[in-house]
């Protein structure tokens, strides 16, 4: 049941075969995650291109959903890294989960977002 | 073959769920298809006839008839009866009131027959979580909300954490302490509650929402629990979650002593506390609750904020959420309070009730598996809202923004998604915000309209009658005119300093009249209150491409309402002039 479930998630592929995504196009798993993945998702998402301050906010997503299993709340990213919420929002106009999580290779969130 | 244990359930549960709203939807279909051209589904897939809701419905209605109802018992083959007898029927039907349905609506108001084909999706969906088969993301999201008080797990620490950091951000920016945003404040005027999107991904609504009721001089406060305003109840169909879920809500309230619960901009949070969570919590509630739009527009109409229009320069169409216009009636005020704080209104068709879903209602963010058709279904909003011409979309709805976000992305449309408290907010003139002027001091104490000359115009005598008598006990010298022509000749010759204008007249209708004194160069700057017993017809107004109206009076009139929104008017842009 879980197999069926998983594989009708899965659903596109990058022509190169690097990067799996679900239908949401968030990384299908998140042990693919590289520096070159993050870039491939950025420009896929009209993102960047990607600056120090978009690096700081990837790497601290991604080992923030490492420890917790769970991607950090706005205000997590804010504190740790100084920046404010405008700051953050501008650097992914997409917004939070729609930008900074999918870049960071995280599953796609739960909830109506 | 024995039946699986959970089909059993299911049909078991069904004869406990029944109610007459249900049943009387259950038979009165006839089958038409006029259901069917409605559905956003449906116009994406027309070759799919499992897309039509009709045939949507008949799943459950199968089980009904097989069940419950006397036709079954009797002609079983000729009304299909049929019952689920395996866990894969089961999921079979969990595909369909989970995946082909947003429980939109859009369907029902165009039903001839009135059959409510979204309360009995949604009851479906009960029935099917009840023996936990649904979606992944809707179980996940439905224990978060269960064990954590909240849809996106979002902790307590982190909300508080929030709440202060955007509260420290705000004092620095407008620079007074006094604009710090208070937590479980007791006995305040409202208690503001929100979707958990805006702690966890984009708290930028919370510092706008913070700032509006800063410069309204608002005693309010965030509660530090029970500030979910959002119910997955809703979706899932599970009456036991939506009636948990807004308890903690009305609770917390209560505890507070708050007066008014605000909710902010959500199309199911709105609907599911406003409307539906005290009946699921049989809970009497002894507040008020209303909708932050509301609340944004009667800071305005009531002066305690300024806005400039000028300050929101791109061009805008709202998009009306189901929950938020088709099932509780909402479609006047945010336009309303959009004409007042953007000059580029373009509106989009269809629209309120008729308006077609965002495609991510229902739950469907939330459900990854049905992503693609999802996104396939949505090209009937993307024509919509290319057809506008509009940069910028606005939407009362979170869940709205991030469906018509997918869509735009999905279908490269060159817009962006807002909501009206971001235009407010960027609207907001400060620094004359809070102080009440002293002209509305001194005029109290004299007759309200002394001095001024206002012109009556409705073709019912009772009601003209009605209102000069109310406008001369206040010192007003009044003109009346029976139709649109005789307005706009008195207007001409009289200069009243303030017109009020009745929407449905023979002949020239109010809209008509109105268009032709804003575009006439001499009494474009009239300033006219529209006044009319069908707030529908508002939209007489809307669309037509003016400045819109000084002011808006519903009938019946009552008359504490009728001079004190013509006061204000008188006032206002007395003031701005």
């Amino acid at each position: 049941m879980a197999e069926a479930l998983q594989q009708t998630k899965r659903s596109s592929r990058c022509e190169d075969g690097t990067l799996e995504l679900d239908n949401d196009g968030f990384l299908f798993q998140m042990e693919h995650w590289s520096r070159a993945a993050a870039i491939e998702l950025a420009k896929r998402n009209d993102i960047g291109p990607l600056s120090d301050e978009h690096w700081q906010v990837i790497e601290f997503v991604h080992a923030y959903y490492e420890q917790h299993r769970q991607g950090p709340p706005i205000v997590r990213v804010g504190k740790a890294l100084g920046l404010s919420a405008k700051r953050i929002c501008e650097l992914f106009p997409c917004g939070m989960a729609r930008g900074a999580y999918r870049l960071a290779g995280l599953p796609r969130p739960s909830g109506c977002v | 073959m024995e039946r699986s244990y959970k089909a059993q359930k299911v049909i078991d549960r069904l004869g406990q769920k029944l109610n007459r709203q249900v049943v009387g939807s259950l038979v009165a279909c006839v089958h038409c298809g006029n259901c069917t051209d409605s559905c956003h589904y449906v116009l994406a897939n027309p070759d799919d006839p499992t897309y039509a809701p009709a045939w949507k419905g008949d799943r459950l209605r199968k089980i009904f008839k097989k069940h419950f109802d006397w036709t079954g018992r009797v002609v079983p083959w000729w009304v299909g009866a049929k019952s689920p007898e395996t866990d894969a029927d089961l999921e079979e039907l969990k595909d369909i009131v989970f995946g082909k349905c947003t429980n939109c609506r859009r369907c029902t108001m165009n039903c001839p027959m009135g059959v409510d084909f979204a309360t009995f999706n949604r009851l479906t969906r009960g029935l099917l979580v009840h023996v936990g088969i649904m979606p992944e993301g809707v179980a996940v999201v439905s224990k978060d909300q269960w064990e954590l008080g909240n849809q996106m797990g979002v902790l307590k620490e982190d909300y508080i954490d929030t709440v202060e950091w955007m509260s420290d951000e705000l004092v620095d920016e407008v620079g007074d302490d006094k604009a710090a945003i208070p937590i479980d404040k007791s006995d305040v005027e409202v208690m503001y509650t929100i979707n958990p999107r805006e702690a966890k991904y984009d708290p930028r609504t919370i510092s706008d929402a913070a700032k509006i009721f800063w410069a309204a001089g608002e005693s309010y406060t965030m509660p530090s629990e029970g500030w979910d305003m959002t119910n997955f109840g809703l979706f899932s169909g599970d009456d036991e979650l939506g009636g948990t879920v807004s308890r903690r809500v009305y609770e917390k309230a209560q505890a507070l002593r708050a007066k008014k619960v605000v909710i902010s901009e959500c199309g199911h949070g709105y609907r599911s506390t406003l409307c539906e969570g005290a009946n699921w919590a049989q809970f009497d509630v002894d507040f008020v609750m209303e909708s932050s739009v509301q609340t944004m527009l009667r800071y305005i109409k009531e002066g305690k904020i300024k806005v400039d229009k000028s300050l929101n320069i791109s061009s805008y169409t709202y998009h009306d959420s189901c929950n938020f216009a088709r099932s509780c009636g909402m479609t006047e005020e945010p336009r309303e309070l959009l004409n007042l704080v953007v000059s580029d209104f373009r509106e989009m068709y269809p629209n309120r009730a008729e308006n077609y879903c965002c495609t991510g209602g229902g739950g469907a963010m939330s459900m990854t598996e049905y992503t693609p058709q999802r996104l396939k279904s949505a090209r009937v909003k993307a024509d919509q809202l290319k057809a506008t011409g509009a940069k910028v979309v606005v939407t009362s709805c979170h869940n709205c923004v991030d469906g018509l976000t997918d869509l735009i992305k999905h279908y490269g449309l060159d817009m962006e998604v807002t909501q009206l408290v971001n235009l407010v907010a960027n609207s907001l003139l400060v620094e004359k915000a809070a102080e009440v002027p002293e002209a509305e001091h001194a005029v109290s104490t004299t007759l309200a309209f002394a001095g001024r000359t206002i012109l009556v115009v409705d073709d019912e005598a009772d009601a003209r009658r009605f209102i000069a008598t109310v406008l001369e006990d206040n010192g007003a010298t009044v003109l009346q005119a029976v139709d649109g022509d005789e307005a706009l000749q008195m207007m001409r010759d009289k200069k009243p300093d303030l017109v009020t204008l009745d929407l449905s007249m023979p002949g020239k209708d109010g809209g008509r009249v109105f268009e032709e004194i804003r575009n006439d160069s001499e009494l474009s700057g009239a300033r006219v209150c529209i006044i009319t017993g069908k707030p529908e017809l508002r939209r007489l107004i809307y669309e037509r491409p003016v400045r819109e109206p000084e002011g808006y009076i519903n009938k019946p009139i009552q008359e504490d309402v009728l001079v004190s929104n013509l006061r204000r008017i008188l006032e206002l842009t007395n003031k701005a002039a």
